[in-house]
């Protein structure tokens, strides 16, 4: 190839071109204005909750008033689907089991209706109606115990999706003494609501984080050299380090994990994913990270297949579009983890550090 | 087209290189020093101290108290006496954009300060 001759005006251009280039190459990093994301935090669900906004053209004022919005919004989604309150849309369900039918928003009759599909689609290895279980368990108290077997299989029968009766926003359980826990979907369901919001407000590059699920809502940009982000899996077993990491779009991701609640009692672990068919702590997998569409879904998949097991859990992930997932189980005294097809050779062990 | 450039062009580019790199390393060395370690209660900014001077500190939260220290450029919760105590299990802190929280406390120690412009979050 002749080498190319660059003459006249073209030559000056060119000399002008690699200054500035030069020359906006440092500032990305310290300008004050490029600093760092803006990021807010508080807690809700029992959990810690966090919002960053990556544009660094929205504006002190306006990123916080989107955050605030954010924490109201996960609050109210709280407040209408927390079971610790007999007065919520929940608690009055559950309030009036074996009795009444109750009344409640189009929202939590939606809410019922998805997560009786995903107990439908897995067999009841996912169930909203564990609250029983859950409520024995109690694995949020100050030294939580290991139920007596007698105590659980006789709560058994009041976990089934078959019993749960929806009519519109009338919604009745069968028996009474049964319960719904919303816990492994409404995290995902209120990250969904606040990426809505934020994207309403015209954000477009930002990360919500409850509890470990993450909305990610992200419109690339020629300005940001990475229009992806990073997602980070936190170690099952070693505190304050990384398992591994892999980069996502807009998407939602969300991680089901034996070391996120749990208590040992004789050298065994006792961790708050229960099998509703059993009644106890699943013990195939550590934990299932799953990436979905929105972050509902990935809090619904990865509890179902941590329930379904290593080989029935990802056959699950692998048969639906646009899910991808990783599962990490203990072989021998050492951590191995499985990837769908989707994740391969985009998955790196340790914290790329 | 690298063929077309007189050396001075050349030495013009190098210098332009060179300095990027040496400020790309500045930037981090004159940055870390600033670190600020924000106690919050419930959205609310109650404490603010320097990461590299010692301190410790009580702060009342919304069900008890947690004690803060700082001590050698690192932050941990070392008190609480809520029942989980998962905020003094976190154990010590030293990077900016790391979190300490205690849910029931509705506390959050945070470390402020410039975190790099990777785009990242910690599932799990």
């Amino acid at each position: 190839m002749p080498a190319i001759r660059i003459r006249g005006t073209k030559r000056f251009l060119w000399s002008l071109a690699v200054t500035v280039v030069s020359f906006l190459l440092p500032t990305e990093g310290c300008g004050p204005q490029t600093a760092s994301p803006f990021r807010r935090e508080s807690t809700a669900m029992d959990t810690f909750v966090s919002v960053t906004i990556f544009e660094r053209d929205i504006g002190e004022q306006n990123a916080s008033g989107a955050a605030e919005a954010v924490f109201r919004e996960i609050e109210r989604v709280e407040a209408a689907a927390t079971n610790y309150n007999d007065s919520s849309e929940i608690g009055r369900i559950n309030l009036h089991s074996g009795v009444d039918s109750v009344r409640v928003s189009d929202e939590i009759a939606g809410l019922i209706r998805e997560s009786i599909r995903y107990s439908a689609e897995s067999d009841g290895a996912f169930d909203i109606t564990v609250g029983p279980l859950v409520r024995l368990w109690n694995f949020l108290a100050d030294k939580p115990l290991v139920p007596s077997d007698v105590e659980l299989r006789n709560l058994l029968h009041l976990v089934d999706r078959r019993l749960v009766s929806t009519n519109g926003n009338m919604i009745y359980l069968k028996k009474k003494g049964m319960s719904l826990d919303l816990g492994a979907i409404a995290k995902g369901y209120a990250v969904d609501r606040a990426i809505a919001l934020l994207r309403q407000s015209g954000m477009k590059q930002v990360i919500v984080d409850l509890g470990g699920n993450l909305g990610v809502y992200w419109e690339g940009t020629w300005m940001l050299d990475s229009t992806r982000a990073t997602i980070y899996i936190r170690h099952p077993r070693r505190d304050g380090e990384m398992f591994g990491h892999f980069d996502v779009g807009t998407s939602g991701v969300s991680t089901s994990g034996d070391y996120q609640r749990y208590f040992i009692q004789e050298g065994k672990r006792y961790h708050h994913i229960l099998d509703p068919h059993t009644g106890y702590p699943v013990r195939e997998v550590v934990s299932v990270t799953v990436i979905a569409a929105n972050a509902m879904e990935a809090d619904a998949l990865s509890t179902t297949a941590f329930v379904l097991g290593l080989e029935k859990g990802m056959d699950l992930i692998e048969t639906l579009p646009d899910v991808e997932g990783l599962m990490v189980y203990e072989e021998g005294d050492t951590l191995a983890y499985m990837v769908s097809s989707g994740l391969r050779g985009k998955f790196f062990v340790g914290d790329g550090e | 087209m690298l063929k077309s450039l007189t050396i001075a062009d050349k030495l013009l580019l190098a210098i332009l290189i060179g300095g990027t790199l040496t400020s790309y390393v500045l930037v981090d060395l004159i940055a870390l020093p600033g670190a600020t370690v924000l106690v919050e209660v419930d959205r609310h900014v109650v404490y603010k101290a320097a990461l590299n001077e010692d301190a410790s500190f009580r702060v009342h939260g919304a069900t008890g108290e947690l004690v803060v220290e700082i001590r050698d450029g690192r932050v941990a919760v070392t008190g609480a006496d809520c029942p989980n105590r998962i905020c003094v299990r976190t154990g010590w802190r030293n990077k900016a954009g790391d979190v300490i929280v205690c849910v029931p406390n509705k506390v959050i120690v945070r470390i402020a300060g410039p975190e790099g412009d990777e785009v990242r979050a910690v599932t799990g």
